[in-house]
């Protein structure tokens, strides 16, 4: 089950846009959301929509790929979509159903919020699908870094996000082997009530954290034998570079923020 | 000989309950020093003392009484510390425990990174790991990709990145399949053969400490013998009161004298006790 999730996936490649520095990428889907919440018209999501069809064409990201990844998030589209429909007033009535109707204005207002919704949720995780787990901390580290004056463990942040990141597949493992366990000593996940459903989660989550625990004293121990001492002095294998597609990447970026600011009323 | 790592007079309790009365005695006076460049076999039953001993080798554990010396550093000096670690490298038990990264090349990058070598250097260095212990193909893979005697080897490349003089293994092999066990067995040899690192093998698997220079045995604490493999093997009843295996071509030899077939006192392994057994068979025809 956990397996059919694209969501947050990485997706191997080596496309321009998988090469980019991943702080540029990082950064450009901030400025990109923030464009999206910018337009205030139709006519102005041209420019954000432009931009991510050739973000994916480049990237070599199948469209499938990117579909499969919306499933979890279609129900929230589908809320937010009705809500809006029959919510907002104003403008002609187009159906009447007595009780409540939809008007020009609602089925304007739902279309528009969900074509946001979608394209953030697509550029979100086109900077995952393109983009390594391991530079995806990478960047965050060194773009936090600054924030080191206010208090900001930047270094130790990123250090957990990618022992977390290691460690998802060991635990998803664990958890397969301590389900069996129990189900050979009879053990029952998916008859009963909620509650009990819920009960019975409890002997796979106990071990799991238990174990969860240890692995933790045992990685503190070897981290410790390879003389990690925080980030203090510490070099990197693979140093970032901003480079010339980069830069490419930042002057469409800037010149779609202006399109947007322009079209705006 | 120069000696790497003194171990002097050294004793160390586990309490279970900080100030209870009730400790568990896990060292008591032991003194050894490990040589540059052998193999130094440590064995002895679970509870023996020996992780312990192993953890104290670079200052993971410091004793409570006596000292350890490390290439003429104490530890225990706070600003010593990282040069002790970065001279007597370690490799634990279970694999998946001691991996950092999720990419190969990246985990075994983790130990020089930490201190602190130019980018350059460490990108020589991680690629002369993965090759010395044959893994420089799946540098770009997942950890859990791997099997155990694979993930075993990253691990034993991210410690020979750091280029240390004397690397200690912890029961490398106690979470492996047979195959993985022999894979992780062959680097050690290798490391210690071809590239004059010492090692220090602790492990309760008799039959892999008959490459060993030395072995020590340990129980209850205490270091109770202290030779070469050969001169240990012949001690089947003390090794068995131990609770330790004996390897069975050591076994069988030991029964046969027993019975009276005057089977010599170096015949200890397989191929020569083979040869022993059809030489006295050509001998009876």
């Amino acid at each position: 089950m956990l397996r059919d999730i694209t969501l947050g996936q990485y997706y191997p490649g080596n496309s321009v846009i998988h090469r980019m520095d991943p702080r540029f990428k990082i950064v450009a889907t901030l400025v990109y959301i923030v464009g999206l919440f910018l337009v205030n018209q139709f006519i102005g999501f041209i420019f954000p929509l432009v931009c991510l069809v050739l973000a994916i064409a480049v990237s070599r990201v199948p469209l499938s790929f990117i579909l499969r990844g919306m499933k979890p998030v279609i129900i929230i589209l589908v809320c937010t979509f009705v809500v809006n429909i029959f919510m907002i007033d104003g403008g002609e009535v187009l159906v009447d159903f007595g009780f409540t109707d939809i008007t020009s204005q609602g089925l304007k207002s739902a279309v528009f919020l969900a074509s946001r919704l979608i394209m953030l949720i697509v550029v979100s995780s086109l900077l995952t699908y393109t983009t390594k787990p391991v530079m995806l901390t990478d960047g965050l580290e060194s773009l936090l870094k600054p924030l080191k004056i206010v208090g900001l463990p930047a270094h130790e942040l990123a250090m957990m996000m990618s022992i977390a990141l290691r460690f998802i597949p060991t635990l998803l493992e664990e958890t397969d082997k301590i389900m069996k366990a129990q189900m050979a000593r009879g053990a029952d996940f998916e008859t009963g009530s909620l509650m009990n459903r819920l009960r019975g989660l409890v002997p796979i989550l106990i071990p799991l954290f238990i174990s969860a625990l240890r692995r933790a004293e045992d990685l503190a121990m070897a981290m410790e034998a390879r003389c990690y001492k925080g980030g203090e002095g510490r070099t990197r294998l693979h140093t970032l570079k901003f480079s010339g597609r980069d830069w490419v990447g930042t002057v469409i970026m800037v010149a779609m923020m202006v399109g947007i600011v322009i079209t705006m009323n | 000989m120069e000696n790497i790592v003194k171990i002097q007079n050294v004793s160390f309790n586990y309490k279970h309950i900080e100030e209870s009365e009730h400790v568990i005695r896990a060292l008591e006076h032991v003194n050894l020093e490990i040589e540059k460049g052998s193999f130094t076999a440590i064995i002895g039953v679970n509870g023996s003392g020996k992780s312990t001993l192993a953890k104290h080798m670079n200052g993971l554990m410091l004793p409570e009484e006596g000292t350890v010396i490390v290439d003429g550093m104490v530890t225990g000096a706070d600003d010593l510390i990282w040069k002790i670690r970065q001279t007597v490298g370690m490799v634990f038990q279970n694999p998946d425990n001691q991996m950092v990264s999720a990419v190969v090349e990246d985990d075994v990058a983790f130990g020089p990174e930490n201190l602190g070598v130019d980018p350059g250097e460490i990108r020589e260095r991680v690629d002369m790991s993965l090759k010395a212990v044959g893994m420089y193909d799946l540098r770009k893979k997942a950890p859990h990709m791997l099997s155990g005697g694979q993930k075993q080897r990253i691990a034993i490349a991210g410690v020979v990145a750091m280029l240390p003089e004397c690397i200690v293994f912890d029961e490398p092999t106690a979470m492996l399949d047979p195959q993985g066990r022999r894979e992780v067995m062959e680097i050690i040899e290798k490391l210690n053969h071809e590239n004059g690192k010492t090692v220090v093998l602790i492990t309760h698997f008799m039959d892999e400490i008959a490459g060993a220079d030395r072995v020590v045995v340990m129980d209850d604490g205490k270091v109770v013998m202290d030779g070469k493999p050969r001169d240990i093997f012949s001690k089947v009843e003390e090794l068995k009161q131990l609770g330790l295996d004996v390897p069975f071509a050591t076994e069988l030899a030991s029964r046969l004298r027993k019975d009276g077939i005057d089977v010599p006192k170096d015949v200890i392994m397989m191929e020569e006790l083979v040869d022993f057994i059809a030489e006295k068979r050509l001998q009876c025809q």
